[in-house]
């Protein structure tokens, strides 16, 4: 698994490429928005351990993020909800308003409740939700799972 | 250090820990800290030669193939040099040992092994048996009986199966990999003096939105790592950061950075050239 730390090159959208020809073959881009050095931590050893082959980027903040995001088109976009700047269901609801970022895959990380999630509802529809304490357990699956579909869509 | 603080270290038992896989060693290292007990790491026999003239060791805890040598043959020796520094109790590790070496080990000293792959239990068992040990002796008391008693009782068999032991938040939040729980656990130790130092940045600006967020990583990492109650002041701080109520939340944070500390007290140490600079 490669790690890529951000360069804080923020791009506006304008300069967001499409999407790119993935081959079946090319290893799975993932992108981590969390601000928690412990979590990105954790999530790439999970990601390494489980999804060997994939690049792992991370971001610090929302801003950035929403850069990254642009710049590397992500197989699957892990968001926690918390972040500086913006926050993660901003950051969703600023995606889905472009055409090409309308499919991606997303997996929300959050220490949040299900109650305190409550005021974010509006960007969670159909976004699987993954409880920091359950990272472990939950992650890998469902991440494997997105980057199937990935695959078979490819 | 205060002074309760100070005699406590002073009366921990210390364990020579002679292993090259740095995995093991914070894994050891990672149950020692909640069973307190003492750990100094031997990545090699010169290293635990050095450490054993060094210093006393109640327990030596060894592999048995060093990078630079047998651990077989080197207890041999030291036994045979009447055993001078070697610690009372030896523990060796064992992967599918023959009956042979088991005798050669019995023979240089070892009294008990650990299997590998190791599991917190056994480690945890382990260092329960060398507290009571130790505590006992130390009290002019019959340790080894004690220690005999103490170990006959089956691994898995303590009821200190909370959420706080190691092996509790390990089987709950780690699904069962101590070695993923070691890890994250010295990850946490590496970020946590900025970590804490960003905390105390954002509390004297007023930021308590930053401060929220920080405590809230905090919170689920410390339930994760089994410290629910350093995890329950971290709640607090954020509800007080929810009122607007600085003053409190930095009381509590007081609180947690205090326990923070107590916990992991490497963390004051990487954070003092931070706070002076």
């Amino acid at each position: 698994m490669a790690l890529h730390r951000p360069t804080a090159d923020a791009i506006a959208p304008s300069q967001w490429r499409g999407p790119r020809t993935r081959s079946s073959g090319q290893a799975p881009r993932l992108l981590l928005i969390e601000d928690s050095s412990h979590f990105q931590s954790l999530i790439a050893l999970l990601v390494k351990r489980e999804l060997p082959q994939a690049e792992l980027h991370v971001a610090e903040d929302g801003i950035s993020g929403l850069a990254m995001t642009g710049r590397l088109d992500p197989d699957v976009l892990m968001v926690d909800l918390l972040l500086p700047g913006i926050d993660g269901a901003a950051l969703i609801t600023r995606l889905r308003s472009h055409e090409q970022f309308r499919r991606l895959r997303l997996v929300m990380v959050t220490g949040l409740s299900a109650a305190e999630r409550k005021p974010y509802e509006f960007a969670l529809q159909q976004v699987p939700v993954v409880h920091k304490t359950r990272l472990v357990e939950d992650l890998p699956p469902l991440l494997k799972s997105l980057v199937a579909e990935r695959e078979l869509v490819s | 250090m205060s002074p309760d603080a100070g005699r406590r270290a002073l009366t921990r038992p210390r364990v020579l820990l002679l292993e090259d896989d740095r995995a093991i060693q914070r894994l050891v290292e990672m149950v020692a800290v909640d069973c307190e007990v003492d750990v100094h790491a031997a990545p090699s026999l010169g290293a635990a030669e050095r450490a054993l003239e060094a210093g006393r060791f109640d327990l030596l805890l060894a592999d048995l193939m060093l990078p630079d040598g047998c651990a077989v043959e080197w207890l041999q020796r030291r036994r045979l040099a009447d055993g001078a520094g070697c610690p009372r109790r030896i523990v060796a590790f064992s992967a599918g040992l023959g009956e042979t070496v088991r005798r050669a080990l019995g023979t240089a000293g070892v009294d008990r092994f650990l299997p590998k792959p190791v599991s917190v239990d056994e480690i945890e068992a382990c260092f329960r048996v060398l507290r009571a040990d130790t505590g006992k002796s130390r009290q002019g008391g019959d340790g080894p009986a004690l220690a005999a008693a103490a170990c006959a009782r089956a691994p898995g068999s303590d009821t200190a199966t909370s959420e706080a032991s190691p092996r509790g938040a390990t089987e709950r939040f780690f699904g069962g990999d101590s070695h993923l729980h070691a890890d994250f656990l010295e990850t946490w130790r590496r970020g946590l003096a900025p970590e804490m130092a960003r905390v105390e940045q954002h509390l004297s600006t007023g930021d308590l939105s930053a401060v929220t967020r920080i405590v809230h990583g905090m919170k689920s990492a410390l339930h994760m790592l089994g410290q629910a109650q350093l995890a329950d002041l971290a709640s607090a701080i954020e509800q007080h950061c929810a009122e607007g109520d600085g003053a409190p939340a930095g009381l509590a944070w007081a609180d947690l950075r205090s326990g923070l500390l107590a916990w992991s007290p490497a963390a004051g140490a990487r954070q003092a050239p931070a706070a002076c600079a």
